[in-house]
């Protein structure tokens, strides 16, 4: 965990203040992660030598707290032969498989402090589960309210959401669609899961209404969902003139309908072209997956940016090794906005990581996502991690 | 390791909330809402809550939701000319109307429901309204204040720029845009201010000279509007041993902003609500207000906040 317990106190107790502070109590809940997270001024906007100098304060800390809480993550650390907390290259950090998650339940705070325990949609097998407690889930929604930033600045009456997905109710604990429902949260929204012809009528009207009353429309949902949405109002011969009025945000990728991806870039000129947007930098995507807490969004260039409380690199699937920024590797993430559990994280994507100014003109570190993980050898290779945590 | 599920069915609301419609002889109405905690216990005391200037009922959903959870019975209001669902718009907002608003609510609370005495919350410009009512109905027994504005015409100088206050009426402009989207009036504004006495900070301190009832006021230090030493001189805590300050480190004017602070906040507000409840009415000393204000029995999750922010936006109109 990366933040001190709020404590409250008088004046008079710490500091023996004089008895014109009688009457006085200091509150001091800030801590480090949060004050960055929840800054009144974006993270984008930071240069990236601060950016770099942030992180790399906020994951030592991460890194002594969960060495500090996860006994089995500790176990895992002294065995790995890493260096010292203080003097350990975040390359070096030992990382967990997303497989481990899979098999064993790895928390860095008591059971009574997790709110819940989220699972993967599963759609490969054995889902994964990953406890979270109240400030990974806040760090997480300010993940995603300190990044709208980069699609634009809406205030919260102007904007009603069509989610594609089940609402609130009926999420569960499938962490994709729980996080799609806390849009509910920030803006006006309706839920609505394109099941079938009637429902994507219903989301056809929806959207042509809500673009009549309000002033800006975000239509949120995985990249088929928004296709479906767009092959159907194709056939019914519907066509949306939202101008620069409405926003499509695709989120979770393609998951059992690889078969039907399309190229981002034609994806995003048919829903564009559907939607009557003016421009495809309206159509966006953003990342995220159940082991990792920080949502990750797509400029208007589309390019994911990192905020600095993560730490990504693409990895050599033998050697675990971070290769060059641009070249592709196996994706790796040291997240210190979870306190949950250590989410020090080597995944199964394959990735490009880049850094520098990103063609939007803001500076810092961005990912490409490419594709899962296909070879045999580098998927042998997450697994032994997990085995090797296993026996811790 | 044992597994610890919780799924969507099984997590409690804290609070459960009904709307009533204060309707007026003029025709206009205030909207209320009424939360109250879960449990079949005995209720621990009243609160009202008034929102800050541009702030909606559902924005004070967690303040809400640990009283309720701690055993308070929670009322909140759209004050007229305001941006919920009461009547009117925000462009024609003056102090006088929010304090006509506060003061109807009160009555209404009064005669229908029974509620004869309570304790206030009034976050930003309605504390400035509420130290002029606590300090002129008695039935108000404690007040508490967040980031509550003393000293108007300096805070509204500081949000706007420009001290609008010093214009004379023919050279001030039209409208001033708050927080970049939100376009108030400012002739009706004015007037009221310097008609009914809202601008100098000396009148706010010789109102609260007359309160007597305990206070405490949280204040952010890195509030760029209320600035802490306003509100020390209006409270005159070397004096006033029944008020105190909660002075909140590392938070600007939004106290919703970051939410580890936001949490140590609610937890020592709902801890003062509880430790005012106790004082006796009329019999404030400097011992009322212990050193420390008690520990919370319950504190809503995370879950149980989304789950009520999202219940009472459904709720609202827009």
């Amino acid at each position: 965990m990366t933040h001190a317990a709020p404590t409250s106190h008088p004046v008079g107790e710490e500091s023996g203040a004089a008895a014109a502070d009688a009457g006085v109590r200091i509150i001091d809940a800030r801590t480090a992660i949060d004050g960055l997270i929840f800054a009144e001024d974006p993270w984008y906007e930071l240069p990236l030598d601060r950016q770099r100098e942030l992180g790399e304060a906020l994951i030592r800390q991460a890194l002594r707290e969960h060495l500090a809480r996860c006994p089995a993550y500790r176990d895992y650390y002294e065995r790995s032969g890493a260096a010292e907390p203080e003097a350990v290259a975040l390359a070096d950090i030992p990382l967990v498989s997303t497989r481990v998650f899979k098999f064993a339940d790895l928390r860095s705070v008591e059971p009574e402090a997790v709110e819940r325990w989220y699972r993967s949609s599963g759609t490969s097998g054995q889902p994964s589960r990953v406890p979270r407690d109240r400030a990974s889930l806040e760090r997480m929604v300010g993940s995603v309210h300190g990044s709208v930033g980069l699609l634009a600045d809406w205030d919260e009456d102007e904007v009603a959401v069509i989610n594609l997905g089940p609402g609130r109710e009926r999420v569960e604990d499938v962490w994709f669609q729980y996080v799609m429902s806390l849009i509910e949260a920030l803006y006006w929204s309706e839920s609505r899961v394109p099941r079938d012809e009637a429902a994507l009528d219903e989301i056809s009207s929806l959207a042509q209404a809500l673009l009549a009353d309000y002033e800006h429309l975000i239509v949120v949902g995985p990249p088929f969902h928004v296709l479906d949405l767009c092959e159907h109002m194709e056939r019914r011969g519907v066509q949306l003139q939202a101008g620069e009025r409405a926003t499509i945000l695709t989120a979770g990728g393609w998951k059992r309908f690889g078969g039907r991806a399309i190229p981002k870039p034609q994806f995003r000129a048919a829903v564009a072209r559907r939607f009557g947007l003016a421009s495809e930098a309206q159509v966006r995507d953003v990342f995220n997956q159940v082991e990792l807490n920080t949502v990750l969004f797509e400029c208007e260039a589309h390019e994911k940016h990192v905020p600095p409380w993560v730490h990504v690199a693409a990895r050599d699937p033998e050697t675990l090794q971070p290769v060059g920024f641009g070249e592709e590797g196996m994706m790796s993430y040291l997240d210190a906005s979870c306190s949950a559990y250590p989410c020090f994280i080597v995944t199964e994507d394959v990735g490009i990581v880049r850094q520098g100014r990103c063609a939007c003109g803001r500076e810092g570190t961005r990912v490409e996502i490419l594709r899962r993980l296909e070879s045999r050898a580098a998927k042998g290779c997450a697994l032994k991690m997990g085995q090797i945590h296993a026996k811790g | 390791m044992p597994r610890d599920e919780k799924s969507e069915s099984e997590i409690p609301a804290a609070v459960t909330t009904e709307e009533s419609v204060l309707r007026l002889d003029d025709g206009r109405q205030i909207v209320i809402w009424h939360s109250r905690p879960q449990s079949e216990a005995p209720l621990r005391g009243t609160v009202l809550l008034a929102p800050g200037f541009c702030g909606r009922m559902y924005s004070l959903a967690a303040t809400a939701a640990y009283l309720c959870a701690n055993g308070f019975a929670v009322y909140r209001y759209d004050p007229l000319d305001h941006r919920g669902p009461s009547s009117g718009e925000l462009a024609d907002f003056t102090m006088s109307t929010g304090r006509f608003s506060m003061d109807q609510v009160l009555d209404w609370l009064a005669r229908e429901r029974g509620v004869e005495s309570l304790g206030v919350i009034a976050t930003s410009l309605s504390a400035r309204i509420a130290y002029r009512v606590a300090s002129e109905r008695a039935k108000i027994r404690y007040l508490v204040t967040a980031v509550g504005v003393t000293d108007l015409r300096a805070t509204l100088t500081r949000v706007f720029g420009v001290d609008h206050m010093a214009s004379p009426p023919a050279e001030l402009p039209p409208t001033v845009v708050f927080e970049d989207r939100h376009h108030i009036r400012t002739l009706g504004f004015a007037t009221d201010a310097h008609e009914r006495g809202w601008n100098p900070a000396a009148t706010t301190r010789v109102e609260l000279d007359r309160a007597t009832l305990p206070i405490v006021a949280f204040i952010a230090r890195d509030d760029d509007w209320v600035l802490e030493r306003e509100v020390e001189e209006a409270l005159d805590l070397a004096n006033h041993p029944e008020r105190r300050m909660c002075k909140l480190e590392g938070s600007g004017h939004n106290l919703a902003k970051n939410p580890r602070i936001a949490q140590a906040m609610l937890r020592e507000l709902t801890g003062a609500v509880m430790a005012l409840e106790n004082c006796t009415s009329g019999e404030v000393q400097r011992a009322a207000l212990p050193p420390s204000f008690p520990a919370l029995e319950r504190e809503p999750t995370f879950e149980m906040l989304t789950t009520q922010v999202i219940a009472e936006r459904r709720r609202s109109t827009r």
